[in-house]
């Protein structure tokens, strides 16, 4: 079996998209606060296009997790929602730019209680960078919190 | 590029961890068992992904759930079918007191796919799945 490191890059093949395997685990035991906002290093001051996905299980709701995050930073300082698709388990519920520039994600659950995913990142070849989480919080914000 | 065996494991996810493959259209169901123990309360979140020629459909869907030990029994079992060519049927507990999971399609005619998981939740986290018996059968409720 290989054991890769956490996270792993897969470039597909020709078209240049990657996937990011896993660049974080969340995991909680606290039904509440029912937001969780995760801080990337991506700047809102360049221009990037990419994906955010969230996979794993909600104990609290007792739902499979599947939701996404399309994201673009404009390049100017700012972070344009481009398609937030909630699946089921966990909400895709917003995305923002930070106080001090990076682009955030936000999501929501009516309960968190021993949730956990991994997010997947899935960034366009023209605007590569490499995505990480730099800080996540389980709050009561439900606009913006970083 | 790299061009890795199956079973890769990245962090807490795990893929290809397990290959079915069936030329034969029936029996309809598929229970599939696996290393998770009953009373052990580890959440586990399992999907399988593929393609089913016999109902021209590709395949994505998952199971979770808990083994409780307060009680012994699974809690919390979900299962959802993102595509439309293999359901997500059902999940419990063998007699030998193991998690299994089942699936069905209408066909499985040259049916294939690869089960991957996520132990993302705090019990469990980072457990490694294993599959440790398959059987394609009529069976709808418990076959192991």
């Amino acid at each position: 079996m290989a054991n890769l490191a956490t996270p792993t890059n897969v470039r597909t093949a020709g078209s240049g998209w990657y996937t990011k395997y896993n660049i974080y685990n969340f995991y909680t035991y606290s039904g509440g606060p029912n937001y969780v906002h995760f801080k990337t290093n991506v700047s809102a001051n360049t221009e990037k296009i990419f994906m955010i996905e969230a996979m794993g299980f909600n104990y609290g709701t007792a739902t499979i997790i599947r939701c996404a995050w399309g994201l673009y930073t404009t390049g100017g300082g700012g972070v344009t929602p481009k398609g937030l698709q909630t699946i089921t388990g966990l909400t895709a519920d917003g995305v923002y730019a930070s106080s001090d520039g990076y682009a955030c994600i936000r999501a929501y659950a009516d309960s968190l209680y021993y949730a956990g995913w991994i997010l997947n990142a899935h960034v366009h070849p023209s605007y590569s960078v490499d995505i990480t989480i730099t800080a996540s919080s389980q709050n009561s914000t439900s606009g913006n919190y970083y | 590029m790299a061009n890795l065996a199956g079973d890769t494991r990245i962090g807490v996810m795990q893929q290809a961890f397990y290959h079915f493959s069936t030329s034969s259209g029936s029996p309809l169901y598929i229970h599939m068992k696996t290393n998770i123990a009953k009373s052990s309360n580890i959440m586990f979140y399992i999907e399988a992904e593929g393609y089913n020629y016999g109902t021209t459909y590709s395949i994505l869907c998952g199971w979770t759930g808990y083994p409780y030990s307060g009680d012994g029994n699974l809690h919390n079992v979900h299962t959802y079918n993102f595509y439309s060519g293999l359901s997500a049927n059902g999940a419990y507990l063998s007699s030998d007191n193991y998690v299994v999971i089942r699936a069905y399609a209408d066909s499985h005619y040259f049916n294939g796919f690869v089960l991957n998981s996520v132990m993302a939740n705090p019990n469990g986290n980072n457990y490694r799945v294993s599959i440790s018996a398959a059987v394609q059968t009529s069976t709808s409720g418990n076959y192991y």
